[in-house]
């Protein structure tokens, strides 16, 4: 019988390992027995994936505790594996492993590293009390109505979930002052497809717009909403400037007669947009940050057409 | 040796009206970059939507941005910026364009606002 730990807390570098002998996995295997299971909301390991320490992976090799599989993760007094979502019988398994006089000083590490992880496993307590399901859905209905996404607020990547499918705002992936730059418009950055053919909506589709007059146009004639709506992106009026639950959000502005605009909806809530040939940004006509295009200062792109979802790997756009 | 391009960056969705810059067009640009005085000036203030100025591109390298009274000449990395207070340039250029590229007139608005247009 042997374990083999693994200290789940680095990124980019091998996670530090720790073999146990027989009489160190015999000792630790008595506070991973299994004891009550837990309360059904708690059964789901956090899925929003974190940096820093996230728990202690264990590995039966040699013979297997019939209580438990193969692999699986301790975490706070807590174990989570296939069938396995229980209470372990010691509350302080990571203590037993990472504390000074712990296994982990079998690995060399710098000296400080115990003190380190031991911080981290407390940080992990409080992040994971934040990752509750019943304290995100009571926070949630609480605050996102009336807060407004902000970096410094300490729970703005879960009050922004309902964006995580956007795009993130990456400005340099586009501006590259050449090919990338030059030969992609709003449309590719709105749908976040890069052709660089200068993309227009409804050319895949074999229904290209030629009527800019306004958003909707008589039926002879095809809209660049309609050009997009061939392209397979999905109309989405009501959206009233929020995020759908698949997909991300574009807004399509038109200057009447002239031409027609596209703005995106990223992961922080906020919108950005690529002016034709020009680079990404994330400011109106004013300088300011664009927090909903309806209101954002659109120059001579008065009207405000629709709002509509990207489907990703759903719209074909030339 | 090929023509001249010029172009007003002006749209977003659709492509920006290029046309092909002729000789008569081509020389007043020239002559009057002559006598334009070079300038310390930066570059203005470009709005995100709309009018964005206008620019040359000739086949031997030389690359003209123009924008209200701001005149940058790029000839193969060498820049120069001149000031061309009375927008001459950017007047000349627009009413180059083709009739066809039925510039918006929020372009002539651009110029108009100085109360400069021709």
């Amino acid at each position: 019988m042997a374990l083999r730990i693994t200290i789940d807390i680095f990124s980019g570098r091998e996670n530090p390992v720790i073999e146990l002998s027989e009489n160190e996995s015999v000792e630790a295997l008595k506070q991973l027995k299994p004891s009550g299971r837990l309360d059904q909301k708690k059964e789901i390991f956090p899925t929003e994936p974190t940096l820093g320490y996230r728990g202690l992976l264990i590995e039966q090799y040699d013979t297997i505790d019939k209580d438990l599989p193969q692999h699986f993760r301790y975490v706070h007094g807590e174990l989570y594996g296939k069938d396995l979502a229980h209470k372990a019988s010691g509350d302080a398994f990571e203590e037993f492993v990472c504390g000074s006089e712990g296994l982990i000083r079998k690995i060399k590490l710098d000296k400080e590293f115990s003190e380190m992880v031991l911080k981290e496993i407390e940080e992990f307590k409080k992040l994971r009390y934040l990752l509750d399901p019943k304290i995100v859905d009571l926070l949630r209905r609480r605050l996102s109505i009336y807060w407004p996404c902000r970096w410094w607020w300490p729970c703005y990547w879960w009050c922004c979930r309902k964006c995580r499918c956007a795009p993130i705002y990456e400005p340099a992936s586009w501006n590259d002052g050449d090919i990338k730059e030059w030969n992609n418009n709003c449309y590719n950055y709105a749908s976040n497809y890069r052709t660089d053919t200068f993309a227009q909506p409804g050319r895949a589709s074999g229904n290209i717009w030629n009527d800019l007059s306004a958003c909707n146009v008589p039926s002879a004639n095809i809209s660049a909403k309609m050009g997009a709506i061939s392209d397979d992106l999905i109309d989405n009026p009501n959206a009233n400037n929020k995020c759908p639950s698949q997909g991300h959000l574009v807004a399509l502005v038109i200057a009447p007669g002239w031409d027609y605009h596209w703005y995106r909806k990223g992961r922080n809530g906020y919108w950005s947009h690529k002016p034709g040939h020009t680079q990404v940004t994330n400011q109106d006509n004013s300088g300011n940050a664009i927090s909903d295009p309806r209101t954002a200062n659109r120059g001579l792109y008065t009207e405000f057409c629709t709002f509509m979802t990207v489907m990703h790997g759903h719209i074909k756009i030339k | 040796m090929g023509k001249c391009i010029a172009w007003a960056s002006v749209f977003s969705g659709r492509p920006d009206p290029e046309w092909s810059l002729d000789d008569e067009t081509l020389g007043f640009v020239e002559r009057t970059w002559e006598t334009l005085k070079p300038s310390l000036e930066q570059q203005p203030t470009i709005p995100i939507l709309g009018y964005r100025g206008c620019y040359i591109r000739c086949p031997e390298g030389n690359k003209w941005f123009i924008y209200k009274t701001f005149v940058k000449l790029n000839i193969k990395g060498n820049v120069v910026i001149k000031h061309d207070a009375n927008m001459e340039l950017e007047r000349k250029l627009i009413n180059s364009a083709p009739k066809i590229f039925q510039l918006p007139s929020f372009v002539w608005n651009n110029i108009d606002s100085d109360g400069i247009k021709e």
